[in-house]
This record gives structure tokens, sequence and C-alpha cells, in this order.
């Protein structure tokens, strides 16, 4: 039975007369609560495998620059519709950087979340070079590949990978700002429909009241 | 049910300007607590003594819906017997974490060891001299083994740092001081399934030159690095609500960070 004024399910104690509400069972709160953390959790983990695989796309994609650009340059150099598809496909690669980093990281000024995204970039370019030393990789720089000592193997490494990797990636990440406007477009539409909702679910709060 | 002191014509849960005159405002809600109908966090609403029942509230400014402070939860029969599956399944989830952060921690570690011997090894038979016996490679010494390829540990030692910083989540009602106990455990069984398994590999370790390998250079290898592991589980035990704070932060808008708000709070969960 709930009382007429607060609509609030209340029992009053039969000695002292003093009136209590009873409230939700802990068990129905640690519920609510599990609901709240899946919530969370699931946008936690979303965050972390998009972090991951930005990461590997990236590193991926300056592979291909790196490697896969010069071997096909001769053919392609004459042919401008292809050069310019591979110049479209870096640049939309740099715009959905810039729109990820300013929709997932809304919460972080965006100089700051660029500023920690180019660190973890460029610290991942360097990450072949354990490859190199463990000697798990078939690339040219693997030690002992062609009778090379370990500091010929780093400085044929450095040649081949880390220098023109970290010139790609500085192209991208200057190029990356320009997608920011993206994704403030799109944190904005989120931002929207979290309030609709929200907004739709307090009126029908409010009109089942009104009919009871 | 008693009758309310004052009853007035007001709606249910708009109070008229007279009645809100009399509600004595008492303090402010601490903490988070949403509203049980819209949602919305009643955290820094006035809580009031309202003057029908003289009963604590807190009037929902969204909806409007009143909520007491106090809590009298219910203890059914059904309620209990779901408080203790949840009780067992909660303690089964932590067996099987703790033994999943142990073989986390014995596993890779003792696959790049046993990686290290075994190239020293192929590169010992390679290079061996007909006849010679096999034990021959002890004499060759730690200058055989294959290093480099221990550099990839560095992904079993980021995942116990991890793990203690989990763990250290996982147990945040627990006082510092008691998480020495979950350290020294972890250490018994950690270091106790090694020398389990060296006494059993030295017992036959002349069957083959591998397991010669694998006694006098993998054993004390995948000893070092559990050791390690073991270590950095303790730090990340330490300071793992700062880290866990610290990651919540980074990736999570501050209206999703609130279900760990226990780790905001100085001894953890309904403290």
């Amino acid at each position: 039975m709930r009382e007429p004024i607060y609509d609030l399910p209340i029992v009053t104690c039969p000695t002292c007369a003093t009136v209590a509400v009873r409230t939700r069972p802990e068990i129905v709160r640690a519920w609510k609560w599990f609901l709240r953390l899946d919530w969370t959790l699931s946008v936690l983990v979303l965050q972390i495998i998009m972090l991951a695989a930005m990461t590997g796309a990236t590193i991926g994609y300056l592979t291909f620059c790196t490697f896969g650009l010069p071997e096909v340059w001769n053919e392609i150099r004459d042919e401008p519709f292809v050069v310019g598809i591979m110049a479209s496909s870096f640049f939309a690669f740099a715009l959905l950087t810039g729109a990820w980093l300013r929709f997932a990281f809304d919460h972080w000024k965006p100089f700051r979340a660029w500023m920690i995204w180019s660190l973890i970039v460029l610290i991942a370019i360097q990450l072949p070079l354990m490859s190199a030393f463990a000697g798990v990789t078939t690339f040219d720089w693997e030690p002992n590949h062609q009778d090379r000592t370990i500091p010929e193997s780093l400085a044929a490494m450095a040649r081949q990978w880390s220098l023109p990797a970290t010139l790609a990636a500085l192209i991208l990440l200057m190029l990356a700002p320009l997608g920011t406007p993206f994704g403030v477009v799109g944190t904005m539409i989120a931002r929207f429909i979290r309030r609709y909702r929200w907004r739709m679910r307090r009126r029908r709060i409010r009109q089942s009241r009104t009919k009871n | 049910m008693p009758e309310p002191q004052n009853q007035s014509d007001a709606p249910p849960t708009l109070p008229s300007s007279a009645e809100s005159a009399r509600e004595e405002r008492v303090s402010s809600l601490v903490g988070d607590r949403f509203c049980t109908d819209c949602g919305y966090n009643l955290m820094g609403q006035p809580v009031l003594r309202e003057p029908h029942y003289n009963m604590l509230i807190v009037r929902c400014p969204e909806c409007g819906t009143i909520a007491a402070p106090q809590e009298y939860p219910l203890a059914g029969r059904w309620t209990n017997r779901f408080v203790s599956a949840g009780a067992v399944l909660l303690l089964l989830f932590s067996v099987a974490f703790f033994g999943a952060t142990n073989l986390l921690m014995l596993g890779p570690p003792a696959g790049f060891a046993s990686g290290a011997t075994w190239r020293m090894n192929n590169q010992y038979m390679y290079t061996a001299m007909p006849g010679q016996p096999a034990t021959a490679l002890n004499e060759l010494g730690w200058s055989q083994v294959e290093w480099p390829i221990l550099l990839w540990l560095w992904i079993p030692f980021t995942l116990s740092f991890l793990l203690g910083v989990t763990w250290r989540v996982l147990l945040s009602h627990w006082p510092a001081k008691r998480l020495l106990n979950f350290i020294l455990i972890e250490a018994l069984v950690l270091f106790g399934w090694i020398g389990v398994t060296w006494t059993a590999s030295f017992r036959e370790y002349q069957s083959t030159s591998y397991n010669e390998d694998w006694v006098f250079f993998g054993i004390p290898i995948w000893l070092g690095a559990v050791a390690i592991c073991w270590l950095l589980l303790s730090i990340g035990l330490r300071f793992g609500k700062p880290v866990a704070r610290g990651i919540l932060c980074a990736l999570l808008a501050p209206r999703l960070r609130g279900p760990f708000q226990f780790l905001w709070e100085k001894e953890g969960i309904g403290n």
C-alpha cells in the first residue's frame, strides 16, 4: 500500500509510531547496479577494442606506405587515377583518425588526446625493433640475415622502416585534426539521441502518473 | 497505515508552496543516488524533513519523485535465496579467476623459457661433434641460451601487472594490509608449482638432452620470469586503484563512471 501524499510505500512501527519507507531489496539494487556496470564495461571494452584496432590499422597503413607503395610505385606512377585514389585513402584515413579521436575521447581536451595518440603511434612504430632482436621476423633487418651484426641490423631497420614510417606517421598525425569537425558532429548526434531518449522516458513517466 | 498529519490537495509529488515552506532542510545528499523513476542523479539535492510523517526525503528535480534516504531492505525468502545464489556464483567466479591468474602467470613464462632452451638445444644438436656426450652442453653454459626470445616476456609481465590491478578492483573492499595475504598465497602457489615441477624433472633429467637443458637452464629462467611476474602482480595490487582510476578517466566519460564510484571511496564498497 502506498500513502496518498508522496506515493511511497510506508510502514509504521506499532510501538513508537515512527514512519519508515520500504525500499527496494539490496539484491534488486545490486541487479540495477550490475546492469549499469554492464553498460559501462561494454563501453570500456569497445573503447579498448577501438584503440587496439586503430593502432593496428595505423601500423598496417604505415607498413603499406613504407613497403607496399615503393614496390608498386613504378607501375602506378603514370596512372593519376590510382595515385589519386591512394592519396585520397591516406587523407581519408587521417580524417577518420581525427574524427575517432574527437568522438571517442570527447571528455578530453582535443590537443591532449591528439598528443597522447601521437605518442602511442610513435612508440608502436618502434615495436618491430623487438621482433628484430628476437629473430622471429623474416625482414631484411633481422640479425644474422646476410651475416649482419645487431648494430648493422638496427641501422638497416632504421633506414628501411623506422625513419620512413615515422615520417609517414607524422604526416598522418598532422592531417588528423582536420577530421575533428566530423567527430564533433558525431558527438552532437550521440548527445542529441541520448537526451531525446531521456526526454521520452520522462514524458512517459509523467503521462503514466497523470493517468493514475 | 497511519493517517497523515496534514492532508493537502496538491498532486502526489509536487508540493504546494505552503508545504515547501514547512519542509525543513536538513542537509544535502552526498554521493550518487539515482531517482527510482527517471534515473536522474540526486547528488547534491537537499535532504528535507517533510511535515506529514516527519520523514527525511529527497525530491527529484526532474520528475518530482520522492526518495527516502533511509533504507530498510526487505528480507523475503526468495530474496535470501537469490542473495545466496549470487554469493555462490561470485565465489565460483573468484576461484576460477584465481586459477586463471596462476595459469597466465605460469604458462607464458614457461613457454618462453622452454623456447629459449629448445632453440639452445637445437643449436647444440647442429654444432655438436659426432660422439660427443649430450651433457657437454652444460659446459657451454648460459652463453648458449637464446636470450632474445625472452624479450617477449614483456607480454606476461604486462599481463601480470594488469591482473594485479584487476584483483585490486575486485578486492577493493579489502584494506591494503590484508592484500599481503593474497600476495603470500600467490607466492606459495606459483613457487610451489615450480618447485614440484623442478623436482619431478630432476628425477628424470638424464632421459634426453632437452630434459637436461630444461632442468639446468629452462627452469631457472622460468623461475626468474615468474618471480618478476609475481613482483609485478604485487605492484599492480599495491597501486591498482590509482591505475584503474586513471584507465577509467582516460577511456570513459564522467557520466559512465558511476558504477565504479567505489574506486574513489577511501575504503571501497559499502564504506
